[in-house]
């Protein structure tokens, strides 16, 4: 249940990531290819309207946004001013972490409880985006869903710090494929191809 | 009063270590509550329309594009094709690695990635080659810096979006500057290497100096001009053949050109006809159009008259340096070398192109930019260099999506906590009171130095200059400071903050690199770290050197 639903947080926002590049992508190769006069394929293109790419790029990168942020406490990369409580002693550190995390809790719940009242009203009303003309209410839908989750995840990390006291510590230094140093590498000039001539 | 009460509280909550946008909410949210009549409703929508803007957007298609390139070769070719330009100098490795550093920067937007980039493949080749390791890590750590002010940059996105000031032009507001500081850091390193006797590089046996300057700089001049003259001529023609849509049209032909030129480069003619007409005729070119620039009059005789000048000198210094080889110039020793490393990393420098040119010719916004960037990128992580395996693709995107969604995190609490000062009118209040004080565009701009750099110490550069930009950026505006240079010299104020402790993060990438504790890296980074110092000042005070370019772009008046 719980893998499940960090498979389904890891996939959306890595998709939502994917296709809004390609979404502005299309409309841009779009745009220019339309403007060249070839015949027949030029009708073809006008005849398709992308005029809606930018908004839906905005809603997919607000929804990666918000479910991205959940996903980021639990990789621990929201970083705070930490120089200070770092210099304490064991305890009154772990309460003021403990502090953090409650706050985010509370102010996650709190944003995701109000964006659900707004939703609830919105969709009441007939409200559509301007271009797109989906209701509304959907779009926003995002910001409960999104804060609830991320509520959820900052209790997890508050509980699993409460009984391990370990903190997911995100490595800006890391690299996922530049571990292994070749040789090649470390002699910047003795790289290996035949696409060139050797010496004449 | 209110004032006092919102920084208070903010400083307090962020004291206790919780996330920055947090306590950022988190004061909004509680003074809303307790001291407004406004409708706490307000906040929801305010989180949902606070970064419903496309420019915002640029941010994550650039850390994309940066993750891809990261990932796919693009450094360690940059890396190659900078070593053979300046590698035969005094500290060659070092150099290279500042070159890298600005080469890179100009791909990716992000100053801690930069380091990464370039630090995990040269920082070992410089231990290897003989460099104390503190050398090699100063020159990293703070050359990598240069990611945020060579364009593009995410810290500039950031400061665009908090201050409503065009994005575009901020980028290329930052390229002279950032020129600038890589030359600084470059001539630093050099000096310390030459007094030290550092290792030089030699890439091919029993060259002098000199000749391997001369037959480096042929390199150079013959593989631009092997790229551009063609392209130029296709423009050109097919622009006059086809009036309408031709640019669309002449972009497809340059990738098509470039695609073919990966199989001429290689054949002996190439190396020796062409190449003798590159060496003749880009340096005079080169020349000509730097003086344009400097004297807009000069005219076609000026240009008659430097080519004929460089005619008479380029015979005996290709003489000179071995470079020829019958009737005509060849492509030879540390020319050749230049000239099969410029070709591999061609994909990597054409993405400057993409984005400052697409940006500046007005093809694509900013953010259209950016996705065309990360969209190029993956073409040629995946397909051209093929250092990127497909399965892996889903990783950097989740990575990129990651960090992108912290950052929007931050911006749309930023957004909220501005619509509480703005709604409070404190900026003003603050402007008010500033200019009400005396304080002049001087002692402003130096008080404003300081609190960066202070700043520096605990935050990081997003929230920093998503906090202070709302504040600072009405005074500014009253002193009559142009929003432009105050946007660079906020940047360049970022690039130091992120190379000295506590929160440094290029330091803490370096670190990790290196396997260096910070205290020593701290130590290792300060000759560079004062002449960082030393062009923030130069910054703040000469407003031309970021204001120069857009100038002459007609950016800005």
């Amino acid at each position: 249940m719980m893998k499940a639903l960090d498979h389904l947080e890891e996939w959306l926002i890595a998709f939502l990531m994917g296709a809004a590049t390609l979404v502005i992508f299309v409309a841009v190769v779009h745009r220019y290819a339309s403007g060249i006069p070839w015949p027949a394929f030029q009708d073809w293109l006008l005849t398709i309207h992308l005029s809606w790419a930018q908004e839906l790029c905005i809603y997919m990168f607000i929804w990666m946004a918000k479910f991205g942020a959940a996903y980021g406490v639990r990789t621990g990369i929201h970083v705070g001013v930490d120089v200070l409580i770092n210099q304490l002693p064991g305890r009154p550190r772990a309460g003021f972490i403990l502090f953090g995390l409650a706050a985010g809790a509370f102010f996650t719940g709190v944003v995701g409880t109000m964006g659900a009242k707004f939703v609830w009203e919105i969709g009441h009303t007939e409200q559509v985006s301007p271009d797109l003309e989906m209701p509304m209410w959907i779009v926003f839908l995002a910001i409960p869903l999104g804060s609830y989750l991320m509520c959820f995840r900052f209790l997890q990390v508050a509980w699993s710090f409460w009984r391990t006291g370990a903190l997911p510590h995100h490595d800006h230094g890391h690299v996922e494929g530049m571990e292994e140093v070749r040789d090649e590498d470390l002699v910047p000039l003795a790289m290996k191809d035949n696409l060139h001539p050797k010496e004449p | 009063m209110t004032a006092t009460i919102i920084f208070v509280l903010l400083f307090g909550l962020m004291l206790t270590g919780m996330p920055v946008s947090i306590s950022l909410g988190l004061t909004v949210l509680a003074f809303l509550f307790a001291m407004t009549q406004i409708p706490i409703e307000s906040v929801a929508l305010k989180l949902f329309t606070g970064i419903e803007r496309f420019e915002i957007m640029a941010i994550p298609f650039f850390i994309l594009a940066g993750n891809f390139l990261t990932h796919g070769g693009v450094a360690r070719r940059m890396i190659n094709f900078a070593t053979s330009i300046v590698g035969h100098w005094h500290g060659g490795l070092g150099l290279a690695g500042v070159m890298a550093c600005a080469l890179f920067a100009a791909v990716s937007g992000s100053s801690p990635a930069t380091v990464v980039a370039i630090g995990s493949i040269i920082l070992p080749a410089m231990v290897k080659a003989g460099f104390p390791k503190r050398f090699g890590a100063g020159v990293i750590t703070t050359s990598g810096a240069l990611g945020i002010l060579i364009p593009p940059s995410i810290v500039m996105v950031m400061y665009s979006v908090a201050t409503n000031t065009s994005v575009g032009t901020l980028f290329m507001a930052g390229v002279v500057p950032g020129l600038l500081l890589a030359f600084m850091l470059g001539a630093l390193t050099w000096w310390r290497a030459r007094k030290n006797n550092y290792p030089r590089m030699q890439l091919v046996a029993g060259r002098s100096g000199a000749q391997a300057t001369i037959a480096t700089l042929a390199g150079l001049c013959a593989s631009l001009f092997f790229m551009a003259a063609p392209i130029l001529a296709l423009w050109v023609l097919i622009s006059s053949l086809l009036p309408e849509g031709g640019g669309f049209v002449a972009v497809l032909a340059g990738i098509a050109w470039l695609l073919a030129a990966r199989f001429l480069v290689g054949s002996a003619f190439v190396l020796r006809w062409v190449f003798t007409v590159a060496y003749l005729v880009t340096p005079p070119f080169i020349v000509y159009w730097a003086l344009r620039l400097i004297v807009p009059q000069a005219g076609i005789l000026a240009a008659g008259i430097l080519l004929v000048l460089w005619v008479f000198a380029a015979i005996p210094l290709a003489k000179r340096a071995d470079l020829v080889q019958g009737a005509a110039i060849a492509a030879r020793h540390e020319a050749l070398i230049v000239w099969r490393h410029f070709w591999q990393s061609i994909w990597g420098l054409l993405l400057v192109i993409v984005v400052l040119g697409g940006i500046y010719s007005g093809v694509f916004t900013p953010t259209e930019a950016a996705a065309m960037s990360a969209v190029y990128a993956f073409f040629v992580a995946v397909f051209v260099y093929k250092d990127l395996r497909l399965t892996q693709i889903p990783k950097v995107l989740l990575d990129s999506a990651n960090m992108s969604a912290m950052l929007l995190y931050i911006i749309t609490n930023a957004v909220l906590f501005s619509y509480l000062l703005t709604s409070e009118q404190i900026p003003q209040a603050m402007a008010d009171w500033m200019i009400g004080q005396g304080l002049g565009a001087v002692s402003f701009l130096l008080m404003v130095n300081l609190l960066l750099l202070l700043a520096g110490n605990v935050m990081e550069p997003s929230s920093i200059v998503l906090i202070t930009a709302p504040i600072l950026f009405p005074v500014a505006m009253k002193l009559g400071i142009d929003p432009v240079h105050f946007g660079i010299l906020i940047t360049v104020n970022m690039e130091v903050g992120m190379c000295h402790p506590p929160v440094g993060l290029n330091l803490y990438v370096a670190s990790g690199i290196t396997k260096m504790g910070i205290t020593e890296l701290t130590i290792a980074v300060w000759p560079w770290l004062l002449t960082m110092l030393v062009f923030l000042v130069m910054v703040t005070y000469v407003p031309q050197i970021s204001l120069w370019l857009p100038r002459v772009l007609g950016m800005t008046t």
